[in-house]
């Protein structure tokens, strides 16, 4: 029997193992919903000759990470199995490794892979990210003086030990670690025992909303300091929970090219998740800001590239030799190659920064900050618009009027507020 | 110095927050000698109520009420859902606790229908986000709320037990439910108001510490341990030891955050986060050896818990 096929049909199964509870379950979410909406687009073109992908996911804090494999392949036979930064593909490989069956690791990652296991990598590693987060603000900004607060997790753990030798190496001095609990009800103190510290740049490698409490933290006892972060940010997650805190708030992502960064392909995704996904919570929190579902998009693409993979196979053959074969996959976020361990070298590695209502990669040199301001457009009229309102004169008129604001005073426009008038109210398009 | 007062100050705020998760399970276990492990995910659901009632356009206060009005619902629903019938049958206590886990369970999965894996910022109601210098310490104005909040709770559950009927008869109920029946105290009602009354004082509490977090659907397992360390510390039945653990337990969390940072040589982390919650039920278990009653005494018992 061929893994990952039912005897009765003619469906390949993918696993995302991911946490689905707790502080990461928000880019554990995103990245099983980019993953089903990958398996329906493949369904709908009928892209893969009559066969269909099952995304099956498994939720990796519900239990120990080599049971959860073993269980998975047990019972599921995927072809492949997806998994984020820190998760149980990363840290116990092993069942994976016996079965041949290759990991795709979709965010930066802490651990170090299995190499036994065919492994790849769409995202860049923890020591990428943290070492050009800490060369841009000891070499490029001169704040010398870094203190770190990261999650006790794994990748946090791993993160802030990278952090620390990288500022070391780059003759910065790291003047306080501590350790963020995730269940402490106010970070208050913590965020007063760093400032105590002296501390001119602080680097949180956290969760989303563990980060986002710290950095109300900071701003709230009035500590005007640089904050960097790890790629975990970029979750929409963060930026609704943090508001107006994240402004300035800076991380190292991929250097996605702007063709690709403001193409249709990419535009046309984005309509398509929010339509089938994006459900915005509760009237007053809904706000206007950047909602890049980097984990949806990432799994969307690690769906396809197994979908490539099952094409080039054929119907007799072993996908998962293909796909542990796979150099290269063109997806909706980027041109992927497979070439090494490492995703992503630290020169490909862009620092942007949180600002006003959308990320802005305007401080590395050669950043089109105007092709960047025409992304928020789509971003603008893409999530909170209907398609029908977008066509009406009045809507028309109200996205370019918003454009408009934004390109003559960005800080006029204070998009943290809860947006009521004149904009109709969000939801699903 | 300043940083250790900061420090200080905020062990004090959080701990009187603790306190106040902690009288609910004091109340419950008074008169029911039952762990109330739904505590947490009553004021959960309460906090989620507000949160709803605000983003809908009411008033503070009518979210407040809202909040106070589900938790008591189910505070009611606990009790005659899932106590009531289990000691009627005569059920051991171990039947109950697990009657009340499925409690639990029940209203944090409903929860997680409604609001899924999503964590939401509490809009301010009571107290604000701001903060307060005094002199060089600067803290949470919501502290100042929840201190005098949880004080005066404390002030006035002694009272009500000390010096009202309804106390006494929680007092007869929690001496002997049967004898208290023989005198004419409707043990059952009695009961039932303790377990109302606990879960709407943890929404108060959880209404006041929202805003300076934020809500999840797990937001409620972090209080139940939280009330349940300081309820256990201070002694379980008691007003003033729910407040004399709930003060221990937010100043000694503080001083481990502070003697990380003290600590620290700037290259590593000394503690992990999970090492404060070893060094916390580390405490509590020396605290138990030491005084298995609690820290508090219950008045006719010795330090070690025997009744004299």
């Amino acid at each position: 029997m061929i893994y990952g096929c039912s005897r009765d049909s003619d469906e390949l199964t993918v696993a995302v193992v991911a946490p689905l509870s707790g502080e990461n379950a928000s880019s554990g979410v995103k990245a099983v919903e980019g993953a089903r909406l990958a398996a329906e687009s493949l369904a709908a073109r009928e892209a893969m000759g009559g066969r269909k992908i099952r995304i099956v996911s498994r939720d990796e804090r519900k239990a120990n990470p080599a049971s959860l494999l073993s269980d998975l392949v047990r019972r599921d036979r995927p072809v492949a199995v997806i998994g984020l930064s820190s998760s149980a593909v990363v840290s116990a490989s092993g069942p994976l490794a016996r079965e041949g069956i290759p990991a795709l690791v979709i965010w930066g990652s802490a651990g170090k892979l299995d190499v036994k296991a065919p492994v790849l990598r769409l995202g860049p590693s923890n020591a990428a990210l943290s070492e050009r987060v800490s060369r841009w603000l000891v070499t490029a900004r001169g704040l010398k003086r870094v203190a770190i607060a990261a999650s006790s997790d794994e990748k946090g753990s791993d993160g802030a030990k990278a952090v620390s030798r990288a500022v070391s190496r780059l003759h910065g001095d790291v003047v306080a670690s501590v350790s963020i609990d995730p269940d402490a009800l106010d970070m208050t103190t913590v965020a007063q025992g760093l400032q105590s510290s002296g501390a001119d740049a602080l680097v949180i490698w956290a969760p989303p909303r563990a980060a986002a409490r710290l950095c109300l933290a900071v701003r709230a006892i009035g500590w005007d300091v640089q904050i960097a972060g790890s790629d975990d940010l970029v979750d929409p997650e963060f930026r609704v929970l943090a508001g107006g805190s994240s402004d300035g708030v800076a991380l190292a992502l991929p250097d996605i090219s702007p063709q690709r960064w403001l193409g249709p392909a990419l535009r046309d995704w984005l309509g398509d998740y929010h339509r089938r996904f994006t459900v915005l919570p509760i009237a007053d929190q809904r706000t206007l800001v950047t909602a890049l579902p980097y984990s949806a998009i990432t799994a969307y693409d690690a769906v396809n590239a197994v979908a490539d993979a099952a094409r080039r196979a054929g119907k007799k053959g072993d996908i998962r030799a293909e796909l542990a074969k796979t150099k290269s996959f063109d997806g909706v976020l980027n041109d992927y190659r497979f070439v090494s361990r490492e995703a992503f070298e630290v020169e490909d590695l862009r620092i942007s920064r949180f600002y006003n209502f959308s990320l802005l990669s305007d401080v590395d040199e050669g950043a089109d900050v105007a092709e960047q301001i025409a992304f928020y457009k789509v971003q603008v009229s893409g999530f909170f618009l209907s398609d029908e309102y977008l066509e009406s004169e009045e809507g028309r008129e109200l996205s370019e009027r918003v454009l408009e604001d934004v390109l003559n005073d960005p800080d006029s426009v204070d998009f943290f507020k809860p947006y009521r008038h004149p904009l109709p109210a969000p939801g699903k398009i | 110095m300043d940083v250790a007062a900061q420090f200080l100050v905020a062990g004090i705020g959080l701990g009187s927050l603790y306190a106040l998760f902690a009288y609910g399970v004091s109340l419950v276990w008074s008169v029911s000698r039952t762990l109330n492990f739904a505590h947490g995910e009553m004021v959960m659901a309460g906090v989620f109520a507000s949160i709803v009632a605000l983003s809908l356009g009411a008033s503070p206060v009518s979210s407040i009420l809202t909040a106070a009005g589900l938790s008591a619902v189910l505070g009611l629903c606990l009790y005659k859902g899932v106590y009531q019938p289990l000691s009627r049958r005569g059920s051991s206590p171990l039947v109950w606790v697990l009657g009340i886990v499925v409690f639990a369970a029940l209203v944090r999965d409903v929860s997680s229908l409604v609001f899924e894996t999503g964590t939401y910022p509490a809009p301010i109601a009571v107290g604000g986000d701001g903060l307060v210098s005094v002199g060089s310490v600067v803290f949470r104005a919501a502290y100042v709320w929840v201190f005098l909040i949880s004080a005066g709770a404390a002030a006035a559950m002694e009272w009500t037990i000390a010096r009202t009927s309804f106390g006494r008869a929680v007092r007869a109920t929690a001496a002997s439910r049967e004898t208290a029946e023989l005198m004419g105290i409707h043990t059952e009602k009695v009961t039932a108001l303790v377990f109302v009354a606990a879960a709407v004082l943890g929404t108060l509490a959880g209404i006041l510490i929202a805003p300076l977090t934020f809500v999840s659907v797990s937001f409620g397992w972090v209080l139940t341990m939280k009330g349940f360390t300081a309820a256990v510390l201070g002694g379980l039945g008691r007003g003033k030891g729910a407040l004399v653990g709930g003060l221990l337990l937010g100043v000694f969390e503080q001083l481990l955050t502070l003697g990380e940072f003290a600590a620290s040589d700037g290259a590593s982390h000394l503690f992990a986060a999970g090492y404060r919650d070893a060094a916390i039920f580390l405490l509590l278990i020396l605290v138990l050896v030491w005084r298995p009653s609690g820290l508090v005494p219950a008045l006719g018992t010795d330090t070690r818990g025997t009744k004299r």
